[in-house]
């Protein structure tokens, strides 16, 4: 009897593994599936006039360092229409300054608003912003973003071209040989934005980003704008426009994305991943997503909201499983099984280390066989400290522990070294001045 | 603490649904999800109409005469045995052999063997299990059939060469005679030919990569040899991804190969049998000999080789489809379009010619891609006329069907009828009766085509022996030969076609014990005549002593 419960146990955990990673690998190689699908994804570089007036959100707590580039930057977009809306706290008065002065230059292009709510968190930060927004469509970028001049041009025109609620545009994090883990963490990125989403707007549900999102102001006000108690704000807000059914288009385009940096800190990268989960826990929690449609919709969104866990689950559950076939005597036939997951999990690193190949290719990096290598050797190690982070996340929530913990920036990605490498020469307006950095 | 405070709720009037643009929520619909699927159906059926109508008379032609005389011919042989007798051990024993398994093959082809053989009861019914297993032969050789049209149709050929290639493989009295047999290169050749329909996905189907890894890893697990088309294979993969894709393309279909085909040293490394050592069998050990030391049969070009033997075996069935093909085969490798068909034709060429150990079975692979690449060379030929005007091309073409027709169609009427003229099977199946019906005492020398009826109608599994155990020259497993050191350990012992044969081709004397034991004996009972006759015959104890 203990046999066949164990038996039954493993064949019903291989499976389950089995299926979870493979679905998990479906979506992740969704952009390379045909060249149809390739061409699909891929945004049409030359916009059309501009059309629409936009306002950007930039909420900034402690990112003096930082946020004055962020602000040349986003003063340096071209478009003919747009306002800044900087939300700083009124305990900051170092960041406030740094703002103040930007508007200072600027008038008519950047505004600053002062958030005195307490505690202080991100989606409150917009919310106080919205009701300031004068633009037809709101823009959200965060204080530490390198974003692309031709960016709002190219929105604009997605945003007419595909009659959108929503636009996503793409972020990467660009600094990928800082850390052990910032080559893994930057694919995450590239699979995420270049592949998954467009999955996702295809299908009608998507959990948006952070940053670099645009949303029509009258839809964004009439939904009430951010949930303020959730920690993935950007998430929740994405599954309750998608069970309004409100169309979602991606403007990906791997010269235009928002680069961002990595964590870097494992410390931080914890933090920010806890932070994350804890979100998308809260979102599967709260249940909008059974508004959803379609069954395939709230199914893609029930995998992908519990999918850190998941991902945990199987980080734990694959060796255990092993171990269990090789150190128990079981039959030879269910030792077997239990190394079924080991198949789409083993493709999937093969598919990374194609799309370390792909990543380089894009940003005209050359990739040297220890960046492979790190790759590959560090897999495990990172699965751990996403397990890690998914663990805390389920703890936190259970205690109730909602508080914002913010992830420090240093500016890394900012470096003209790498900009100057991987980036275009951008089409900058004449007249403004772009300061590389402030550090 | 309420989460609900800002940001309440998904639901808005419907005045500001139409003011922001928003769709109306649709009612989950399952009648018209249903109705979807049917139409689709449909759809496929109505745009494949021409297809279907080529396609399916010859899938049942394929099995129609297959089918016919199906236990008539060819003659019964010990590798179905060998098979059958495994597939039993995985229902009944849930080992993968009655005996060690020692790495002769892959065990997938006799594990979808024995999934056929517990859903139809095969054993201990009234038929030999041989011809039973048969019956999944011919299931097989009808999508055999249609996979062949597929590949066919994805290369581009026209639906009547198509058609015709499926005909040939379909009619040809030696692809009859070798698909009827329950060899695993048949079981491998669905998963082999799925592969290539797969790599030649139109769409050029990321996942129809990973499939034709997975399916070429599934032919590789049933038989081995199926690896040598690798090369062709990989030629199609690479022909039809485009450069942005490729990459990620191989990158499935490798993942899907080698991920799933390592599940066979896997089975070894669990088992503790990756590496020789003393007291068990190795996967090394059986690879070593399958490649290397296994006695050679000599070359087909040395009139007195075994392999030469094998040979005149398949042209005696039909020589005309191997021809063809063999004559096509330079043609078709020229143009690109066709150039996997040419290369594995060409591969599998190559390991018929090369000197060394000739399996019977092979040839079983060969004769798809040679019926496609005749198909293929009428293709051209129609092509390379294009300056001709049209009347006297379609005059051609009329012509050469006609001397088809004519030329091959009574040859190929003969072949089938030889093939099932006398029912090859009936001596076996008349002496299987006698020993159910005179249970013998103490132990059987038999061969394989046999044992497994033997086992499964009250004989116990000690009692009957394979003589092939007894050839301790080539035999890896050492369970027999622990147990039997004289001819005298045996009581009664069979004289059958495949036992005479192995005896006449086993040059290497290694087969002592068998050859002691039937000089040793008297005749019990003779069934048939000639060279099917099936003796049982009692070992004489006297000469030996106690």
């Amino acid at each position: 009897m203990p046999f066949l419960l164990l038996a039954t146990g493993l064949v019903v955990m291989s499976v389950l593994l089995a299926a979870l990673a493979g679905v998990t690998l479906w979506w992740m190689l969704h952009a390379w599936r045909t060249p149809g699908d390739l061409k699909g994804t891929e945004f049409d570089r030359a916009p059309d006039d501009p059309g629409l007036s936009f306002s950007l959100i930039v909420p900034a707590r402690h990112e003096q360092a930082v946020l004055a580039a962020t602000l040349n930057k986003l003063r340096a977009m071209a478009h003919p229409d747009f306002e800044i809306l900087v939300v700083v706290g009124h305990d900051d008065p170092e960041t406030e300054q740094v703002a103040r002065d930007v508007a200072a230059v600027s008038k008519d292009r950047v505004r600053v608003l002062v958030d005195d709510s307490v505690p202080k968190n991100k989606p409150k930060a917009l919310n106080l912003a919205l009701q300031h927004c004068t633009g037809a469509i709101v823009g959200v970028f965060d204080a530490e973003d390198d974003v692309d001049p031709r960016l709002l041009r190219v929105v604009d025109t997605a945003f007419r071209r595909h009659s959108a609620h929503v636009v996503q545009g793409g972020v990467q994090l660009i600094d990928f040989r800082s850390s052990w883990y910032s080559m893994r963490n930057c694919l995450e990125y590239f699979f995420w934005f270049r592949s998954r989403l467009h999955l996702h707007a295809r299908h009608g549900f998507i959990p948006l980003g952070g940053n670099t999102v645009f949303v029509r102001t009258d839809l964004l006000r009439a939904v009430g704008g951010w949930d303020a108690d959730c920690l993935a704000e950007d998430c929740e807000l994405g599954v309750r426009l998608s069970a309004l059914g409100a169309k979602v288009a991606v403007a990906y385009d791997p010269h235009l994305v928002t680069r961002e940096e990595t964590p870097h800190r494992i410390r931080d990268l914890v933090k920010q991943r806890t932070r994350w989960n804890q979100g998308f826990l809260q979102v599967l929690h709260k249940g909008l997503w059974r508004d959803l449609p379609t069954r395939r919709q709230r199914m893609l969104a029930r995998f992908t909201l519990s999918q850190p866990f998941l991902q945990a689950f199987a980080g734990v559950a694959i060796p255990v499983s092993v171990a269990t076939a090789l150190f128990v005597r079981v039959p030879v036939a269910l030792a077997l099984l239990t190394f079924l997951p080991a198949i789409p999990t083993a493709a999937m690193a093969a598919f990374e280390v194609v799309g370390l190949r792909e990543f380089c290719r894009v940003y005209y990096i050359r990739a040297r066989w220890t960046d492979y290598l790190i790759l590959v050797v560090g897999t495990p190690f990172y699965q751990v400290l996403l397990g890690v982070a998914a663990v805390r996340a389920v703890v936190r929530e259970a205690r109730g522990q909602r508080g914002w913990e913010k992830t420090s920036h240093s500016g890394a990605h900012l470096s003209p070294v790498l900009s100057a490498i991987t980036r275009p020469a951008p089409d900058t307006v004449p007249g403004t001045t772009v300061r590389e950095s402030s550090r | 603490m309420s989460r609900r405070t800002t940001a309440t709720s998904s639901v808005l009037s419907e005045a500001d649904r139409v003011r922001l643009q928003l769709p109306a929520p649709e009612p989950y619909d399952p009648i018209g999800t249903w109705r979807t699927a049917r139409a689709r159906l449909l759809a496929w059926t109505w745009r494949h109409r021409l297809s279907l109508v080529v396609l399916v008379p010859l899938l049942v032609g394929t099995a129609v005469v297959r089918m016919w005389g199906l236990s008539h011919g060819p003659a019964l042989s010990d590798d179905e045995g060998t098979y059958l007798a495994q597939a039993w051990a995985v229902q009944h024993l849930h080992s993968l052999a009655p005996y060690t398994y020692w790495y002769d093959h892959p065990p997938f082809g006799w594990l979808q063997l024995s999934a056929w053989t517990s859903l139809t009861h095969t054993f201990g019914g009234n038929d030999l299990a041989i011809v039973s297993a048969r019956r999944l032969m011919v299931a097989y050789a009808v999508v055999d059939a249609g996979l062949l049209y597929a590949f066919a149709r994805r290369l581009g050929m026209h639906r009547a060469l198509a058609g015709l290639a499926v005909a040939a493989w379909g009619l040809s009295p030696l692809a009859v005679g070798m698909s009827r047999m329950v060899y695993l290169d048949n079981l491998a050749m669905p998963w082999l030919l799925g592969a290539f329909v797969l790599a030649a996905s139109p769409r050029r189907d990321l996942w129809a990569n990973v499939g034709a890894g997975l399916c070429f890893a599934g032919a590789v697990l049933t038989k081995e040899t199926s690896v040598l088309l690798l090369p062709a294979l990989v030629l199609l993969l690479w022909q039809r991804s485009v450069r942005q894709t490729r990459t990620f393309c191989l990158t499935g279909f490798a993942s899907g190969f080698v991920l799933l085909s390592a599940s066979y040293p896997l089975l070894a490394v669990l088992k503790g049998e990756l590496l020789p050592g003393p007291g068990h069998v190795s996967l090394l050990e059986a690879l070593d000999f399958q490649f290397f030391s296994r006695p050679s049969t000599g070359s087909v070009l040395s009139a007195s080789s075994g392999s030469r033997q094998v040979l005149t075996g398949w042209l005696s069935l039909d020589g005309l489809l191997v021809a063809a093909g063999v004559l096509a085969c330079v043609p078709v490798l020229l143009c690109r379009r066709y150039r996997p068909v040419g290369l594995a034709l060409a591969l599998m060429l190559v390991a018929i010619v090369r000197p060394g150990y000739l399996p019977e079975p092979l040839v079983i692979t060969v004769l798809p891609f040679a019926a496609l690449a005749v198909a293929a060379a009428g293709d051209l030929a129609w092509e390379w006329s294009r300056t001709v005007p049209l009347g006297l091309r379609f005059a051609g073409a009329g012509a050469v069907c006609a001397a088809l027709l004519v030329g091959v169609g009574p040859a190929w009427a003969h072949g089938n009828q030889v093939l099932d003229g006398n029912d090859q099977s009936a001596a076996t199946r008349s002496a299987e009766r006698w020993l159910e019906a005179h249970h013998q005492r103490g132990r059987l020398l038999v061969d394989d085509t046999v044992w497994t009826d033997l086992v499964s109608h009250g004989y116990s599994r000690s009692q009957v022996v394979w003589f092939y155990k007894l050839d301790f020259a080539n035999n890896l497993d050492p369970s027999v030969r622990q147990q039997i050191r004289r001819y005298s350990d045996f009581d009664v012992v069979l004289s059958t076609p495949v036992i005479r044969a192995a005896l006449q081709s086993n040059t290497t004397r290694s087969l002592t014990l068998v050859r002691e034991a039937l000089t040793n004996s008297t005749v019990l009972t003779t069934f048939g005549s000639g060279s099917e006759r099936v003796e049982i015959r009692a070992i004489t104890h006297t000469s030996q002593g106690a």
